[in-house]
């Protein structure tokens, strides 16, 4: 240790460069890295339990075919005298005959039309707030899905429902007005047990004056039933998501289709199969199903649009970027520096040092320079993180604010961020300092000494 | 003769310490791509680029009216009454255009027959000047009339790249395509414009008047109002502030026509940009007003990332002339000695060091062009022009978005810059020492 210290000492000036350029970047990378590993934090170490199988899932989207609706319009409308919402659940009524020719091909399980689908659009996807209807200041903001009744929704969706929990066969057909279906968690977040069938939940809004903020009930649910563990989306940490039925009775224009295979069927395969007769096989009177895709691959699609993905990327290129240049800095520093240091490496070898020893010692100085860099590099931020109060809450909507994990408490989150920062910064002045390094150690002992 | 002699000192030095040398131009190529990618957004942002070649003097004009009680009416652009009455007679323009401004509304699908393969395609609604603003190559037949946007006539411009993917082959002016499973004249092909330009780049253009698009481009009442976004070419020598005189001749008159109708007080907001406004905003729209000054305020913020980008390396690079500074501090003691003068020698430093500096900086141009090749169809790219990403269409580049002279004279800069970031505190400190102790060196 004392060597590597006096090393470090002896080259100073040279290695005062590259230990500010570590400082800094530490300081600057720090928001960076913290965003991205509480996200991935989210998207990959908070699953829940229960999830739902996507595998054999498929989803689709009707449209109209414009010039066949106009001419049966007229028709329509003026013949058979119907008002405007018979009319309009005339003009949909092909959508019904596409979803039972779905339903008869044998490698379908199920299908439904829906409102919505969890995953269906990353960017839009709703949330609300709600609580205990006799302690609404215990509010959880949770994603919203609506759906249609008598669709079989969670079935073809996958939702699992609980013990103690009506089953999705049960779920699906028609419930009470103010019905809602809700996770596990977010029955335990509010209620502190999974049992809570029967209950009444407020729907709270919160409004922003400029007297403070106040909150207003909006309206009351009872939970019909509790189903496993989903995410409203991948990057969202807690699984608080609510289901509502949507009180329409006809499909429509906002009308999905989600369509769930036999567990031995290929869903890529199917895809490929109907997507090149689509338009031509699936239509009846004015509609037409326009689009059907895998579920993974609709959900690869949203990721790419998604603002998160956005965020991550946005974060992603200057560290990259960072690291290139730490190690293309390290990486010549030490390259001249060791050059210099050739005959000190030629006698240590010959006084029985092996190349391993040798190596490591170089690697431990680059490890030295940079935890006293990253040292100095974080106590900056903490200055700025302890006054702004900055550190990453992710990219979450869905969230009751008493969470108690280390994502939401000061000193762990900023500890354990510190320490990847370190690791991530120490791999990368490694990289640098590994090959001037091994180059030096494989030379021969005789070679080296010459330099003397 | 000087810079000669500096050359082939530098390349001398380069033969004797190849890996200083190639680290030292890893170290710059980096700083001067990150740097340059910068400048390349920028450029594709707002440099004259097929086929918007005249942006210097495009102008894009929008409208506000509000009620006097502040109501918004909730239209941003004019009517095609406002373009013909307003728009039409102005001394300034060379061309005015219409287009509309909801493209984002539609989506289109576009295919040869209906029940042949579809092709998600996106659209632009415009009059027939938008060909004469943007300077288009039209590869086969011609742009849409005057009469067919009187007519709302179902006739289409389409792209190169669009009839390609529809695989119509050759020929196909004068017949039909499906749009959103309804036909479509095909008037005329266009040569693709990159989805990077936002302003002039669809699959499809067509008359604004066609299909249902003519109910966003009318407001009861205050007739001015609409969805069609405005753009004017200025002839050469004419100003915004030109062109902002003429059109406020109009407010008066118009709103006292307005009042007399509607019984009601009516504000009206006249939004004139040029192109650079439009794309460039960093301090809101309270604050900028499109002056030389604004500009100026607006690009600082990238030269500020240009020069965070270049320092950080710089940093890297200190250290590594510093190392080398050291080997040399021998060979500069002897130069003293012989009575070379501080100022001469560090010149010296910085000049052979910026023929390595160059050398890194075309590496790093060529990089930068590479790395925006390679992320064009990412999110985070395509988010910088205000596009969204597209799973089935890969970006189309062009290649006077890379090469300008501008383009070149930035690379130059930055370069320059790099050189003496890097250079200057590490010569000046190895200079300082006294001769003596470099002379020592030599032992």
């Amino acid at each position: 240790m004392r060597l590597i210290l006096k090393n470090l000492w002896a080259h100073r000036r040279q290695n005062g460069w590259i230990f500010a350029e570590i400082a800094i970047i530490t300081a600057l990378s720090w928001a960076m890295v913290d965003f991205l590993v509480v996200n991935y934090y989210g998207i990959y170490f908070c699953n829940p339990a229960g999830d739902f199988e996507k595998d054999h899932l498929c989803v689709g989207q009707f449209g109209v075919l414009r010039e066949e609706m106009e001419k049966t319009d007229s028709e329509d409308f003026g013949e058979e005298g119907l008002n405007q919402e018979e009319f309009l659940e005339h003009r949909m009524g092909g959508i019904y005959t596409i979803k039972q020719k779905l339903q008869d091909m044998p490698e379908v399980q199920s299908v439904c039309l829906t409102w919505a689908y969890l995953y269906e659009d990353l960017r839009l996807y709703n949330w609300d707030r709600f609580a205990p209807a006799d302690d609404t200041l215990k509010t959880v903001t949770a994603a919203c899905e609506q759906y249609y009744q008598n669709e079989q929704f969670f079935e073809t969706q996958g939702l699992q429902t609980i013990e103690g929990s009506p089953v999705a066969e049960v779920l699906s057909r028609e419930l009470p007005q103010d019905a809602i279906v809700i996770t596990r968690s977010m029955a335990e977040q509010l209620f502190g047990t999974d049992q809570v069938v029967g209950k009444r939940l407020a729907n709270v809004n919160y409004m922003y004056s400029p007297d403070g903020n106040y909150h207003q009930v909006a309206g009351y649910h009872t939970i019909a039933g509790v189903v496993e563990d989903v995410k409203g989306a991948p990057h969202e940490r807690y699984p608080y998501t609510a289901f509502i039925p949507n009180p329409e009775v006809y499909a429509n224009y906002e009308t999905k289709l989600l369509l769930r295979l036999k567990p031995n069927v290929d869903a890529d395969e199917f895809v490929k199969r109907l997507t090149p007769t689509l338009t031509k096989e699936f239509r009846a009177g004015s509609n037409v199903l326009a689009y059907l895709d895998t579920f993974n691959h609709h959900l690869e699609r949203q990721k790419e649009k998604n603002e998160n993905t956005l965020v991550s990327q946005l974060a992603t290129v200057p560290l990259v970027l960072f690291a290139i240049i730490v190690v293309i800095g390290t990486l010549g520093t030490y390259w001249l520096q060791i050059r210099k240091r050739k005959e000190d490496i030629g006698i240590m070898r010959a006084f029985g040092a092996s190349k391993m020893r040798i190596f490591c010692t170089l690697i431990a100085e680059g490890a030295i320079l940079t935890f006293i860099a990253t040292l100095l590099g974080d106590i900056i931020w903490l200055q700025f993180a302890n006054s702004w109060e900055i550190l990453s809450e992710g990219n979450i909507m869905s969230s009751s604010g008493m969470e108690n994990d280390w994502v939401t408490q000061f000193w762990p989150h900023f500890l354990i961020i510190s320490l990847i920062v370190f690791l991530l910064l120490l791999a990368v002045v490694s990289i640098g300092i590994a090959l001037p390094a091994w180059n030096v150690c494989r030379r021969k002992i005789v070679e080296a000494l010459r330099d003397e | 003769m000087k810079v000669l002699i500096y050359i082939r000192q530098a390349l001398a030095m380069m033969k004797e310490d190849k890996q200083f040398s190639a680290i030292y131009i890893a170290g710059t190529a980096v700083a001067i791509a990150s740097a340059m990618v910068v400048a390349l957004v920028l450029h594709i942002r707002m440099g004259n680029i097929y086929p918007e070649v005249n942006r210097d003097r495009t102008i894009y004009v929008g409208s506000n009216f509000t009620r006097s009680d502040g109501e918004y009416i909730g239209y941003s652009g004019y009517s095609p009454q406002a373009v013909e009455e307003m728009f039409s007679k102005l001394e300034c323009a060379e061309v005015v255009s219409a287009v509309m401004n909801n493209e984002y509304i539609y989506r289109f699908t576009a295919c040869k027959e209906v029940g042949k393969q579809e092709v998600q395609v996106t659209t632009k609604f415009t009059d027939p000047n938008f060909f004469r603003l943007y300077e288009f190559k039209f590869l086969e037949g011609k742009p849409y009339n005057e009469e067919n946007l009187k007519n709302a006539d179902r006739c289409v411009v389409i792209t190169d790249a669009l009839a390609k993917k529809l695989q119509a082959g050759s020929g196909l002016v004068g017949k039909t395509i499906q749009l959103n499973y309804l036909p479509y004249r095909v008037v005329g092909i266009v040569k693709e414009v990159s989805p990077l330009l936002r302003e002039t780049s669809a699959d499809i253009y067509m008359p604004y008047t066609v299909e249902d698009s003519r109910a966003h481009w009318y407001v009861e009442n205050v007739t001015y109002a609409g969805g069609l976004e405005v753009r004017v070419l200025l002839k050469k020598g004419y100003t915004r502030e030109m062109l902002m005189d003429e059109l406020e001749s109009y407010r008066p008159k118009y709103l006292s026509m307005l009042k007399s109708t509607t019984g009601e007080d009516w504000n009206w907001y006249i939004q004139v940009r040029p192109h650079w406004r439009k794309t460039l905003n960093f301090f809101g729209e309270e604050v900028n007003d499109a002056s030389m000054t604004d500009l100026l305020a607006n690009l600082s913020m990238p030269a500020l990332l240009m020069l965070l980008l270049l320092l950080l390396p710089a940093i890297n690079l200190s250290g590594m002339v510093s190392n080398q500074m050291e080997a040399r501090v021998a060979e500069m003691g002897i130069r003293k000695a012989f009575g070379a003068k501080k100022r001469v020698l560090l010149n010296e430093v910085i000049q052979e060091n910026l023929v390595l500096t160059l050398c890194g900086g075309v590496a790093g141009y060529l990089l930068s062009w590479l790395f925006i090749t390679a992320v064009r169809n990412s999110t985070l790219f395509l988010s910088m022009f205000g596009r969204e990403y597209d799973p089935v269409n890969s970006v189309s580049l062009q290649l006077d978005m890379f090469f300008t002279p501008t383009l070149f004279l930035i690379a130059f800069v930055c370069c320059a810059v790099l050189n003496l970031m890097a250079a200057l505190i590490p010569a000046w400190t190895s200079l300082k020492k006294p001769i003596v102790e470099s002379l020592n060196q030599k032992k």
